[in-house]
C-alpha cells in the first residue's frame, strides 16, 4: 500500500468522514453523554483516557476491525453481509445498534454519489464501519488511510460531544486531537494487520453507559 | 515417596454431552455422555423441567486444559444448565485453557444457561466460547458472571488473559455476539473508567424469548438502584432480545443484583439450588 493516499483518495476520505457528510453523526454520542452525566468523564484528560480505552480495548477497536473486513471483502457480497450481521450482533445496546445501523444506511445513501458497480448491500443496509470499509475498498482509497480517517472522525465526534456537554472547551478539545494523533495512527496500523479473530473489548462500563442512556431524562444526543 | 517434581504436569480433558427429549409431558434424557473431568448430574426436579449440574472434577482450570460441553434441548423440552461450583481459573504455567460450550434449542423448547461465577486468579489464561443455536420459536436465557480475583480473600490479579466469545443464532441468523477480552495488566485495565472503574465483578445477561417487551420494565425496576447496570430490549435480525450488564464491587454484591433478575426471567421460579447466597 502507498504510504500516502493519493489526492483523489484523500479528498474522498475527508469528505466521507467529515462531520458535514449527511449521515447525522453529530446527533450520536455512543454513550458518552451518559458517561459525562455520570461524571465518569469530567474534563479533557478524562475524555482522552476514555477515548484511548475505547480505541485500544473497546468498541472503537472492534469497529476498526469491522471496517478492515468491509474493505477487504468489498467484492464479496456474502462476506460483506456476514461482517455487517456480526457488527449488528456485537452492538451491545439498543442505542448502539440503532446508531451503527442508521449511520450505515445514511452513509451508503450519501456515498451513492460516488457510484461503484459491484457494491450492493441487501436493502441498502449495513452497519456503519462495514459500510465505510466497503465503500473505501471499492474505491481503493488505501485501508490504512481509511482506518485513520474513520478513527479520527470517531474521536473528533467525541470531542464535539464533550464540548457541547460543556466538559471541555474548543481549545482543549483540539489539543486532545493533536495529542491523540500518534495513538490513532498506531491503532490504524495495527488494524491493517489484524482480522476478525482479534475482535475483543473490555469496556464494560462504556457498554453500561450506552444501556443507561436510553432512560436518561434530559438529553442532547440520540445515543 | 516419589518426589512430586518429576511428574509431568497433568492437562485436564473433559467432554460432556446431554440430549434432552420431551416424553409424557416431562423433559427426559435421550443421551448422556461424560468423559474425563466433565461430569453431569441430574438432580430430581419437581416439575416438568430438567436441571443439569455440570461438574469439572479436576477442581478448576489451568493452562492447557480442554473442556467441551454440548447440550441439545429437543422439541418442547425445558432445560436448566448450571455448575456445581464457581469455575476457578488458576495460574497457568504454560498455555491457555479452553472451554467450549455448544447449546441447541429446538422448537418450543427453553434453555437457561446459568453457570456459577468464573473466578480469574493471577496469571490465569482462559479462552472460552459459547455457541447457541435457537430454533425460530425457541427461547433462551444466559447469565455469565466473572470475578477478577476474590477481594475478600485478599487475592489480587495483576496479569492474565480472559477471552469469552459468544455467538447466538436464531433460525441460523446471528442475533447476539460478545467478544470480551481482558488481557495483559488486568488490574490496570480494570481500574480504567470505561472498563470497570475499579469494580472486580461483572455479568452479562442475554434473554431471547417472545415476551422480551413485557419483561423490560420489571428488569429496569430491579436494576433501578444500581448505578453500574443497564438493560435494553431491541431486535436484531427480526428477533427480540434483552441484554443487561452489571458491574459490582465483588461477587457477593453481584449475586444480590443477579438473583432477582434470574428469578424474574425464570417466571419467579428460584435460581438453581446450587446457587445459594
Amino acid at each position: 500500500m502507498a504510504e500516502h493516499a493519493d489526492t483523489q483518495s484523500l479528498l474522498r476520505l475527508v469528505t466521507w468522514l467529515s462531520p458535514a457528510f449527511p449521515v447525522g453523526s453529530f446527533s450520536y454520542s455512543g454513550g458518552l453523554e451518559q458517561a459525562i452525566h455520570d461524571r465518569l468523564v469530567t474534563g479533557a484528560d478524562d475524555l482522552r483516557l476514555w477515548c484511548e480505552t475505547l480505541l485500544d480495548h473497546g468498541t472503537t477497536w472492534n469497529d476498526a476491525l469491522l471496517l478492515a473486513e468491509g474493505y477487504r471483502a468489498c467484492d464479496d457480497a456474502a462476506r460483506l453481509i456476514a461482517a455487517s450481521e456480526l457488527a449488528e450482533a456485537l452492538a451491545g445496546s439498543r442505542e448502539w445498534h440503532m446508531e451503527t445501523m442508521l449511520l450505515g444506511e445514511a452513509f451508503l445513501a450519501a456515498a451513492g454519489h460516488w457510484p461503484h458497480a459491484s457494491l450492493e448491500f441487501p436493502g441498502a443496509r449495513a452497519a456503519y464501519p462495514v459500510a465505510v470499509g466497503a465503500v473505501a475498498g471499492a474505491h481503493r482509497t488505501g485501508l490504512e488511510a481509511a482506518l485513520a480517517a474513520f478513527l479520527n472522525a470517531t474521536i473528533s465526534n467525541a470531542v464535539s460531544v464533550a464540548i457541547r456537554c460543556g466538559v471541555t472547551g474548543q481549545r482543549d478539545g483540539v489539543g486532545m486531537l493533536a495529542r491523540m494523533e500518534k495513538t490513532i495512527g498506531a491503532v490504524a496500523t495495527r488494524a491493517t494487520r489484524a482480522s476478525l479473530d482479534d475482535l475483543g473489548a473490555a469496556t464494560i462500563i462504556a457498554d453500561i453507559a450506552s444501556l443507561r442512556h436510553e432512560i436518561l431524562h434530559s438529553r442532547l444526543f440520540r445515543t | 515417596m516419589e518426589p512430586a517434581a518429576i511428574i509431568a504436569p497433568q492437562r485436564a480433558r473433559g467432554e460432556g454431552r446431554l440430549v434432552a427429549k420431551a416424553e409424557g409431558g416431562r423433559t427426559r434424557i435421550a443421551e448422556l455422555y461424560q468423559e474425563g473431568c466433565a461430569k453431569i448430574r441430574l438432580p430430581k426436579t419437581f416439575d416438568a423441567s430438567m436441571e443439569a449440574v455440570l461438574i469439572n472434577s479436576s477442581g478448576g482450570v489451568t493452562g492447557g486444559d480442554r473442556l467441551s460441553w454440548e447440550f441439545r434441548a429437543g422439541k418442547g423440552t425445558k432445560l436448566t444448565l448450571t455448575t456445581q461450583a464457581c469455575e476457578k481459573v488458576y495460574k497457568a504455567a504454560a498455555g491457555t485453557a479452553e472451554i467450549a460450550t455448544r447449546i441447541s434449542v429446538a422448537a418450543g423448547a427453553h434453555v437457561d444457561w446459568l453457570p456459577q461465577e468464573t473466578i480469574l486468579f493471577d496469571r490465569s489464561a482462559l479462552s472460552r466460547s459459547l455457541e447457541v443455536d435457537l430454533a425460530a420459536d425457541a427461547s433462551f436465557l444466559a447469565v455469565e458472571a466473572v470475578l477478577i480475583g476474590r477481594k475478600a480473600m485478599g487475592e489480587e490479579v495483576r496479569a492474565g488473559l480472559f477471552r469469552d466469545n459468544w455467538r447466538i443464532r436464531s433460525g441460523g441468523r446471528l442475533i447476539h455476539a460478545e467478544n470480551l477480552a481482558l488481557a495483559g495488566d488486568i488490574a490496570a485495565l480494570a481500574s480504567r473508567r470505561a472498563v470497570l472503574d475499579g469494580a472486580a465483578a461483572f455479568a452479562t445477561l442475554v434473554y431471547a424469548a417472545p415476551d422480551c417487551e413485557s419483561q423490560l420494565s420489571k428488569l429496569r425496576l430491579a436494576l433501578a438502584g444500581h448505578a453500574l447496570s443497564g438493560v435494553s430490549h431491541y431486535d436484531v435480525g427480526g428477533r427480540d432480545k434483552i441484554v443487561a450488564r452489571v458491574a459490582a464491587a465483588d461477587g457477593f454484591a453481584l449475586r444480590k443484583i443477579l438473583i432477582p433478575l434470574i428469578s424474574h426471567l425464570r417466571k419467579d421460579a428460584s435460581v438453581p439450588k446450587v446457587w445459594t447466597l
